[in-house]
């Protein structure tokens, strides 16, 4: 089975203006992959990225909330907290948040994942991967069992 | 469009980073694309829009540096963000590679 696999990339800014610059000037391909997200250092990435996101993803993909409300529930924090993580979330493109009118007729806000990722793999120099979706879980500890 | 060799388009990306002196979460985006309608994206018909968003901890985000050249202005600069979305310089560029150039100079200005 394939795991679809979310690449989160590094390039520090020199290499990113090398890349646009060579596009622009030299007719060098630039390769656009939306299953990627760059950032200028694993740094970057570790303040940004905590504990509570990585668990708003896996509820987001493995629960499929309907809301930010029910989302809320299903990760035990508050609204305020967990709207914020959602909205940076966006910013940051790990997920969209779509309005959507509720069985009721009322608007409210929908969690999704940008495409639906099994895993977050980063491509630093100390290769991590985080399983966000349930067969990804099972996979893992498939693969566990097998091994041992 | 001029000397050299043809652009490579379109661009299209998104780059995540740390302002060197405040600390801030930026996303930068780049996109570079070839239209039909040279009126609206003079003078070669080539859309282009250099943003610069800070990512707050709100969770919220605001447009820092924004460069592009849609119609009537041709090669602008919104100078005053995040405050004021609708005021415009109008930056020394002819084409994209100039209003690229500018862009190169804010970035370093945020980003060294």
């Amino acid at each position: 089975m394939r795991l679809e696999v979310l690449n989160i990339n590094f390039k520090n800014r020199d290499e990113l203006m090398s890349d646009i610059r060579g596009a622009l000037f030299e007719g060098e391909e630039l390769a656009h992959n939306k299953k990627e997200i760059t950032f200028d250092s694993i740094d970057t990435f570790k303040r940004v990225i905590s504990q509570n996101k990585l668990q708003v993803l896996m509820a987001i993909s493995q629960l499929k909330p309907d809301s930010i409300y029910q989302l809320e529930k299903y990760v035990g924090r508050s609204y305020p907290h967990v709207l914020k993580d959602c909205r940076q979330l966006e910013s940051l493109g790990f997920i969209n948040l779509r309005e959507v009118e509720s069985a009721g007729g009322k608007k409210q806000v929908k969690p999704e994942l940008i495409f639906e990722y099994d895993l977050i793999k980063v491509n630093a120099k100390m290769l991590e991967v985080f399983p966000i979706s349930e067969r990804s879980n099972r996979i893992i500890l498939e693969e566990a069992n097998a091994a041992g | 469009m001029g000397g050299g060799k043809m652009p490579k388009l379109p661009i299209d990306l998104d780059w995540i980073a740390t302002g060197k002196k405040d600390g801030e979460t930026y996303k930068v985006t780049v996109s570079v694309e070839q239209t039909d309608d040279k009126k609206k994206f003079p003078p070669e018909g080539v859309k282009s829009v250099f943003r610069v968003f800070r990512l707050k901890s709100d969770g919220n985000k605001e447009l820092v540096i924004l460069i592009d050249n849609h119609e009537p202005f041709g090669f602008h600069e919104h100078d005053k963000l995040p405050e004021e979305h609708d005021s415009r310089k109008q930056i020394c560029a002819d084409d994209w590679k100039d209003a690229w150039k500018e862009f190169e100079e804010r970035m370093k200005e945020l980003f060294s």
